[in-house]
Order: C-alpha cells, then sequence, then structure tokens
C-alpha cells in the first residue's frame, strides 16, 4: 500500500527541517570551536595588553555578529570605556557608562543581561544608543585576573532576537578565559622579569663594588711599588753620594799632603820660595771648604722644610755677587738687574741658594774671548709666581750636555773646578718650592736659566 | 595597474583606474575583490577602448564610511553619475559577481547611458546566498566574517572560487587578504557584506525583459559559488541575451581564462560595433 503523498512530502518536509537545524547546530559549534582557536591562536605571539584586549573585541564582535563590544574599567558607579569594537562605526564616542549600585551588586553573583523591552535599566540603553545603532539587548560580564582589578565587558545588540546572548554566554566566557590566561601569563612573566632585573641590578653592584676595591688596592699596591722604587733610586744615589763625596773629599787632602811635602823639602834646602805653595795649598783649603759648604747646603736641603718670608730680589743677587767675589773674572762681568715692584713670598735661603749657583756658574764660565762678560738678570712678580732669568753671555753649554748638567756631581769638564753638586742643588730647591726650571743654551753664545717659583703670598 | 583616480560621488570618494583610448569600457567587480581582479584584462583591453576599473564604495582605495549605503542599488546609482561626472556617453558595462547584479539594475534604471552589458558569473534574482544579512546564520556571511579574519579561511574560499589549481598564486591571495588586512578594511568589507539584499534584484527582475541593448552572459561552469540557475534564467528573461559557457572557469573566472575573456568580450564588442 503507498502511502498518501501529502503525507509522504510532509514526513519529507519534517525530516528537511530537521536536518537543516542539525546541519545549522553543526555550523554553530563548528564556529564556536573556529572562534575558539583563532582567539587564542592570534594572541599567541602579542604581548601588548590593549592589543591583546582589542584583538578578542574584534574577534568576539566579527564572529558572533556583535555590533558593540567594550572592556571597562568601574569607578563607583560608572564603567569607563577602556577599549571598544564597533561594527556600526570606526570610533564610538561613548566613553562612560552609568550602572545604579544595584546593578553591580547582581553583577557580582555573574553577568548582567538586560534586554529593552523588559524596561528596567532604561538609561544604560540609552547611554549606548548611537547614530546608526540603537541597543535592543546588552550582556554584561565581569572579569578578574591577578594582574588586574576587576574589569567588565559589555556587549550591545541591536537583532530583535533579543535572546541571542542567552545562548553565547558560555562561549563568550570561554573566550575571556583564554584571553584571561593570556594576560595572567604576561603578568607573571613580567613580574618574573622584574625581579630578574633586580638580581641582575644587585649582581651588577656587587660586582662595581668589588671592582672599586680591587682598583683601590691596585692602586695601592701600584703606590707602594712606585715608593719602593724611589727609595731604591734614593739609596742609589746615596750610595754614588757616598762614594763620590769620600772620592772628592780625598782628592784635595791628596794634594795637600803633596804640597806639604814639598813645603818640607823646600825648608830643608832654605833657599826655596815657599810662597808659590802657600798660595796653592790655600786655594786647595779653599776648594774643600767650598765642597764641604755644598755638600752641607745640600743636606740642609734635604732635611730642612720651606719657610716663608718676604724676599727682596735686589739684595740677595747683590749678597750672592760679593759672596762670589773671589771667583776670578768675578769683578770683571758687567751685570744688569731687572726687577718689578710686586712683592714675592718663598723660602729665602733657597731663593739664595739657586742664585748663588747659576750666577757662580755663570761666572766660572764667562767667554774669556769675548770683550764683555755679562749677566742679565730679569725678574717679573705676579700673585701668581715670579718668573727668574738669569741669562750670560759664556760659552755656553753643548746640545749633548745639556740634558745632563741638572744629575748630582756631573761636571762639564775634568777641567771644571766645581763640586759638580750646584746645578743638582739647584733643581732639589726648585722642586721643594714647586717650582720648575728651564735652560736655554747655545755653544759660544751663553746659557739662559729659566726659573719659575710660586708666590706664597697668600700665605 | 595605474594609479587610482578619484571622483566625488554622494560626498564620497569614489577610486577608478582608467588606461586606453576608444569607446569607454567601465569594469565592475564583486565582493571580496575590487578593481584588481581586472589587472590582466583591463591593459588588453586598453588597446581598443578607454578602459575605467572602478572601486565600488567601501572597497579598494574607495571610501569606507560605515555610515554609507553599500547596497548594490546604491552602488549602481553611484556608478551611473559617475559615466555622466567623467561624461562618458554610452558605456560598455562589464561587471563581475556583485558587479553584475549593479550592472542588472543599471540596465534598467539607467539605459541611456548603456552601450552593451556583459555579466561575468553575475549574481541574480534570489539565487545568490544572502537575504538581506542580519547575522551570522547566512552560511555565506559566516564564511565572508571567517576569512576576514584568518588567512586560511580565506586561502580555502578563493581556490574553490578557481577552476584550475594553477589559476591560484601568492600574488592573487595577497591581492585579495589586502581587502581585509586591517581593522577598518574588515569592518567595511563585513558592512558591504551586510548591505547586500537580495530584494534589490527581485524589483527589477521583470523588467529585464525591456533591456534593448546586446547583454553577454558569461558562466564559469567550475563556479561552485552561484547556481547555475542564474544564467539560464538571466538569458530567456533578456530577449537580446546571449550566452557562453565557459567549461575550465571557476568563479574568478578572470584568473582562470583572462585571454578567452578578453577575446570573448572583444569579439561581442566587434560584432555589435555598427549597428
Amino acid at each position: 500500500m503507498t502511502k498518501d503523498p501529502n503525507k509522504k512530502i510532509m514526513e519529507l518536509e519534517e525530516k528537511i527541517a530537521f536536518l537543516h537545524a542539525e546541519n545549522e547546530s553543526m555550523a554553530e559549534r563548528a564556529e564556536e570551536i573556529f572562534l575558539l582557536v583563532m582567539v587564542s591562536e592570534s594572541i599567541r605571539e602579542i604581548n601588548d595588553r590593549s592589543i591583546i584586549v582589542d584583538t578578542v573585541l574584534e574577534k568576539i564582535s566579527i564572529l558572533k555578529d556583535i555590533p558593540l563590544c567594550f572592556y571597562c574599567s568601574r569607578k563607583n558607579d560608572t564603567l569607563t570605556v577602556q577599549l571598544a569594537y564597533t561594527s556600526y562605526a570606526d570610533n564610538t564616542s561613548i566613553k562612560k557608562i552609568e550602572l545604579d549600585e544595584n546593578a553591580f551588586n547582581k553583577l557580582q553573583n555573574g553577568v548582567l543581561y538586560l534586554v529593552k523591552e523588559k524596561k528596567i535599566y532604561d538609561e544604560i540603553f540609552k547611554s549606548l544608543k548611537e547614530k546608526n545603532f540603537e541597543p535592543r539587548s546588552i550582556l554584561i560580564i565581569p572579569h578578574k585576573s591577578i594582574s588586574n582589578e576587576l574589569s567588565y565587558f559589555l556587549f550591545a545588540d541591536n537583532d530583535e532576537d533579543t535572546n541571542r546572548f542567552s545562548e553565547i554566554i558560555t562561549l563568550i566566557h570561554e573566550v575571556i578565559n583564554i584571553m584571561s590566561d593570556k594576560l595572567d601569563n604576561l603578568y607573571l612573566l613580567e613580574e618574573l622579569r622584574k625581579i630578574n632585573l633586580g638580581l641582575e641590578r644587585k649582581v651588577t653592584d656587587r660586582t662595581s663594588e668589588l671592582w672599586e676595591t680591587n682598583k683601590l688596592l691596585r692602586k695601592e699596591i701600584e703606590d707602594k711599588r712606585l715608593a719602593e722604587e724611589e727609595l731604591k733610586l734614593k739609596n742609589e744615589e746615596l750610595n754614588n753620594f757616598v762614594y763620590r763625596v769620600s772620592h772628592d773629599l780625598r782628592a784635595p787632602i791628596t794634594s795637600v799632603e803633596g804640597l806639604i811635602n814639598i813645603i818640607k823639602l823646600e825648608l830643608q834646602s832654605k833657599s826655596g820660595n815657599l810662597k808659590p805653595f802657600i798660595s796653592l795649598l790655600e786655594d786647595r783649603m779653599k776648594n774643600l771648604d767650598r765642597f764641604i759648604y755644598d755638600i752641607l747646603n745640600y743636606s740642609r736641603n734635604i732635611r730642612t722644610s720651606i719657610s716663608i718670608e718676604k724676599i727682596e730680589f735686589e739684595s740677595i743677587i747683590s749678597a750672592c755677587f760679593e759672596e762670589l767675589e773671589y771667583l776670578d773674572n768675578a769683578m770683571k762681568i758687567k751685570k744688569t738687574i731687572k726687577v718689578n715692584t710686586e712683592s714675592f713670598f718663598n723660602d729665602k735661603m733657597r731663593v739664595r741658594e739657586i742664585f748663588r749657583n747659576i750666577i757662580s756658574n755663570a761666572i766660572k764660565y764667562a767667554d774669556a774671548s769675548k770683550e764683555i762678560n755679562t749677566i742679565d738678570i730679569n725678574i717679573k712678580i705676579n700673585q701668581k709666581e715670579a718668573t727668574i732669568s738669569i741669562q750670560d753671555n759664556g760659552i755656553g753649554i753643548a746640545k749633548d750636555v745639556l740634558p745632563k748638567i741638572f744629575e748630582m756631581f756631573y761636571r762639564g769638564s775634568e777641567l771644571s773646578k766645581g763640586s759638580g753638586i750646584g746645578l743638582y742643588l739647584v733643581t732639589q730647591s726648585v722642586e721643594k718650592m714647586e717650582g720648575r726650571i728651564d735652560v736655554k743654551s747655545t755653544l759660544g753664545k751663553g746659557t739662559e736659566f729659566i726659573v719659575h717659583l710660586p708666590n706664597r703670598f697668600e700665605n | 595597474m595605474e594609479t587610482s583616480n578619484y571622483i566625488t560621488i554622494q560626498g564620497l570618494q569614489i577610486a577608478y583606474t582608467r588606461i586606453g583610448k576608444g569607446d569607454p569600457v567601465l569594469l565592475i567587480h564583486g565582493i571580496t575583490t575590487s578593481s584588481f581582479i581586472w589587472r590582466n584584462i583591463a591593459p588588453p583591453l586598453s588597446r581598443d577602448y578607454d578602459v575605467l576599473a572602478v572601486d565600488l564604495l567601501g572597497c579598494g582605495q574607495s571610501t569606507k564610511d560605515l555610515l554609507a549605503d553599500y547596497s548594490i542599488k546604491n552602488q549602481a546609482s553611484i556608478l551611473a553619475e559617475l559615466i555622466i561626472k567623467l561624461d562618458l556617453g554610452k558605456t560598455h558595462i562589464v561587471g563581475h559577481d556583485i558587479g553584475g547584479g549593479i550592472a542588472q539594475i543599471m540596465a534598467v534604471k539607467f539605459p541611456h547611458l548603456i552601450q552593451d552589458i556583459v555579466l561575468i558569473n553575475t549574481i541574480g534574482y534570489n539565487y545568490w546566498p544572502v537575504q538581506p544579512i542580519t547575522t551570522m546564520r547566512t552560511p555565506i556571511f559566516r564564511q565572508f566574517a571567517m576569512m576576514s579574519l584568518d588567512m586560511g579561511m580565506l586561502q580555502k574560499l578563493i581556490k574553490k572560487g578557481l577552476y584550475k589549481k594553477e589559476s591560484y598564486t601568492e600574488e592573487f591571495r595577497s591581492l585579495v587578504w589586502e581587502e581585509m588586512a586591517n581593522k577598518k578594511r574588515r569592518k567595511s568589507f563585513l558592512h558591504f557584506a551586510k548591505c547586500l539584499n537580495n530584494q534589490h534584484l527581485m524589483e527589477i527582475a521583470s523588467e529585464l525583459k525591456n533591456i534593448k541593448f546586446p547583454v553577454l552572459i558569461i558562466r564559469g561552469e567550475g563556479d561552485l559559488y552561484l547556481n547555475s540557475i542564474i544564467s539560464t534564467r538571466l538569458e530567456e528573461d533578456i530577449p537580446s541575451g546571449e550566452i557562453l559557457r565557459v567549461r575550465t572557469g571557476g568563479h574568478f573566472i578572470q584568473e582562470d581564462e583572462p585571454d578567452l575573456l578578453i577575446q570573448k568580450i572583444s569579439e561581442f564588442y566587434n560584432k555589435y560595433q555598427n549597428r
């Protein structure tokens, strides 16, 4: 028996409707999975919170066709829109949404789902109305993660089917959870990074502290090494000094002994003239005396500290010349002295030593071939220092000799009569007074010593 | 293709590229693409014609104003105004997909502006799978939404629109993706989809029989998106309509068979040239 065709058609139509519904539901489920996968995939590489929330809002809006999606913060009864996605406009002008305390109380227990037709919370519907959008249903979901204060997702739809939100609340919750996990992870990573940074900073600080200590220690070691070297040098100098002093003390004594023997022989013969020998003897004794004098000066310079007093250059220089009158040629020298009127203070005894030695050299090494021998002394004083130039037109110093003249016991030639200690004493004195000395010389033309000495005026 | 020109219509900027000299040809793209779909068609055609490839409102370089009406009805009005403003005179219209729907509306509403029409894989009547779209429940909109967000989905949908495997190129994919490359473009694209309404073609269906100028209907037999009934019915309804079926063409037939398309369009124009 064949069935009634109409009945058959009805059955088939029912079947089609059922299959259609089933297809629909499967599509919905596929779409839900798609949304979840897509949200999770799309925020995987993002590390900026705002961009993450922004991305999620757009995905929900597009895939669940929700025209208005907001992410809000709350202050008292007001929700402030932090991030927004609106499918009906590029931007939204809505900044704040007023909710009453009652609404927030309800939100504490979960979501707030409002439908316009029910005529409650009308104010919210009004506040979400825009030029080409008028909400019919609103869904607010509170959201708490460890990384932020309580915030709120707000969704609004203008679809006539006001029941739509109830079907997708679970899905939206799941999406928000995915986002939350990501934000929490970011927050924890950030915290971890901060702790790491703190630790790193501590290590850096400690390292730099150690480095500083190490540097100080190294400096101390270096200072000690330098002091030792200096001491060694001084020792060597001392040895040299002792050797030279004893040698130079012996030489005139040997010479004096020889002369005394000659005088003895001459006395025996009774015919001899003793005068030249006694004169020579006198000479040797004077040399010895001068040498001892230099040595004493040297030792005094080392021992005594600086004593500051006002210095009258003219009188010091005159005294020096007077003292040196015994030297050959001393009287023949034409001297000029220029000093400006500014006062100068420093160690008088040492200044005198400097002049005595340099002038003494200028006299000793005067050029006999020249008609006139000159010594020009020019002193310029200011508040800071005195610049002393002592220039002669003597025999001059050879270029290769010039660098050595300030060394202890250096003698320009074997013919030198001096102790070899004079210029050394000059440099020692200048150093002690914290000054400096330069020398310029041309063989056959003359020599100029320039001494800079600080003015201890303020003391 | 050349740099875009702009013209302001309804206070909105409409972009178009224009090359060649001769009788004017207006190329209208469909949804998910923009004027780039004509990049292999326009240059050869421009040897004999003044070719204009327009970006529909909301697409390509044209304005993306979500308050504007992106419906095919309004797009048809905009293009009619474009023909008048540019003083093109009677124009050859070529429409693909949604662009074919727009061309049909123009044919009925603005016949005095039209020389002839080529409809390529066009939408028609209410066979295309959109109702006035309001929800995701419409399958095509759901697909559009997904493709706007997901490159994988986009690739799948493009591949489905091509008959030949080799027609799928990196260039074509990136040109389509460009249409939805940022938030603003995605919004505009989805707004375009939502503005689509079958009703706008149903309104003019009964007037198609009044079309007097030649109409060439090109149907890619490999078009898996649009029902073949559309082309069959159009041929029946339009007295001057003639149909060309291309076995090796998918929905994006411009990618599958560009040379054939140029050849057939040229032949069609030459046939009626001295009318």
